[in-house]
């Protein structure tokens, strides 16, 4: 695999092939865990951790790993990864692991995970399946916490730091860390909705109809620039070939 | 078809081996974090004891009760007299597990309640013949030990968990 290829095994999956925006791929913790930016950053930083291991250990083990067995081994690397991250957690990120509850646990059933192993890891080296890893992880953390930081504006009004990772708190004196931004003293223009699971599948759907129309409009002016490129170098060829024919 | 032994053997001691490292990882880190965790639990409950009743002081260790879906309590006591107990339940079913710190005042109203864990994924099913807990809520009296206060199996199951331990004050049971 040449350098340009791993650079865009990393680059790639940030936008261009985000597993979440792009392959609707892992919409059900997308859902479940944006309710505020801090639990949605919490659960990427988890999902990547799960991703890139058992990313390296089945590349690692690709060549060892039997066709028929293929599916069932990949699963009991992932589940074992999960449990060892869902231990890490619950011993050094309590609250973390509070707030995100079961949806720990079925990043064993999680598709992106399970289809990166599959279309990727078992087919390229370790560094490479690293990069997919880290591009993945970082592309679906991003993902999640856009959607997050969307329904925890409208939905309670404003940012909350330091409920999930409490060190934040301990940093400002034991106190959370509130920006205020749709609520503060005197107005609220909050809108509760916005937190329940169907205010999560509105955004989802808001933020995705955005980035389709968004890169629907790129192609479409491509094909413009490139439909005007050819008409000006036919003109160019007919101007030329007119000179010619003068001459 | 011809069943290849050496491949066949290959699978199954592959597929043992892979096993075998991943339980070695898991115990490992089992190893590491169990006492962590232990004590995570412990500061939680103990954070958890000064929200029930943040009015009284707990007094003395715990009563073992490991009975239905309680484990232990404490005796809580406000100017040398009793307030109240806090129930420590513990309750699963299909759709996960709820640890609850209950709190009951010696007239077996029901005092705050705080949650250590709750892992219950959504309720799916609606149950049927249940009051209202909002409304329910308006009348403490009748909402402490005759009202069903939820609609999901999580709710039913904590509210399993709160009759069990009003009843077990209320019935005397040291």
């Amino acid at each position: 695999m040449s350098n340009q290829e791993r650079k865009e095994a990393f680059l790639s999956p940030l936008w261009k092939t985000n597993p979440l925006f792009i392959s609707l791929l892992g919409m059900c913790p997308a859902l479940a865990v944006t309710k505020t930016l801090e639990a949605a950053f919490g659960m990427g930083i988890l999902f990547t951790l799960v991703l890139v291991c058992s990313n390296v250990l089945i590349s690692a083990l690709r060549k060892w790993i039997p066709e028929e067995v293929r599916t069932p081994s990949y699963i009991v690397v992932i589940a074992t990864f999960v449990t060892l991250v869902k231990m890490f957690a619950e011993a050094f990120l309590p609250e973390l692991y509070s707030t995100l509850g079961v949806f720990v646990s079925l990043l064993v059933v999680n598709c992106i995970v399970l289809g990166r192993a599959e279309a990727f890891a078992s087919k390229n080296g370790v560094l490479p399946s690293l990069l997919d890893g880290i591009g993945n992880g970082i592309g679906y953390t991003i993902a999640i916490c856009l959607i997050a930081v969307i329904r925890e504006v409208l939905g309670s009004g404003r940012l909350t730091f330091g409920a999930t990772f409490t060190f934040l708190a301990d940093l400002n004196g034991g106190e959370k860390i509130r920006v205020p931004l749709l609520k503060g003293e005197g107005y609220d223009l909050s809108m509760s909705f916005f937190s329940s699971p169907a205010g999560g599948f509105l955004v989802l759907g808001i933020v995705l109809a955005i980035i389709v129309a968004v890169t629907n409009a790129k192609e479409n002016k491509k094909k413009a620039d490139a439909r005007i490129a050819a008409k000006k170098a036919k003109e160019l060829a007919a101007a030329n070939a007119a000179k010619e024919e003068a001459k | 078809m011809k069943v290849n032994m050496k491949h066949a053997f290959y699978v199954g001691g592959f597929l043992a081996g892979l096993c075998g490292v991943l339980a070695l990882a898991i115990a490992g880190v089992d190893l590491l974090t169990k006492d962590i965790i232990k004590a995570n639990k412990l500061e939680k409950e103990r954070n958890g004891l000064k929200r029930v009743f943040p009015s009284g002081e707990v007094d003395g260790e715990a009563v073992e009760v490991h009975q239905g879906k309680l484990e232990k309590y404490w005796t809580v006591k406000e100017s040398g007299s009793e307030l109240g107990r806090i129930y420590s339940a513990f309750g699963k079913n299909s759709y996960g597990q709820v640890s609850l710190l209950i709190g009951v005042y010696s007239d077996f109203s029901l005092g705050n309640i705080v949650v250590l864990e709750n892992t219950e994924s959504y309720g799916q099913t609606l149950e049927e013949g249940y009051l209202d807990p909002y409304n329910a809520a308006e009348d403490k009296s009748t909402a402490v030990l005759s009202v069903s206060c939820g609609a999901t199996y999580g709710a039913t199951l904590c509210r399993d968990m709160i009759l069990e331990a009003a009843s077990h004050y209320q019935g005397g049971q040291a």
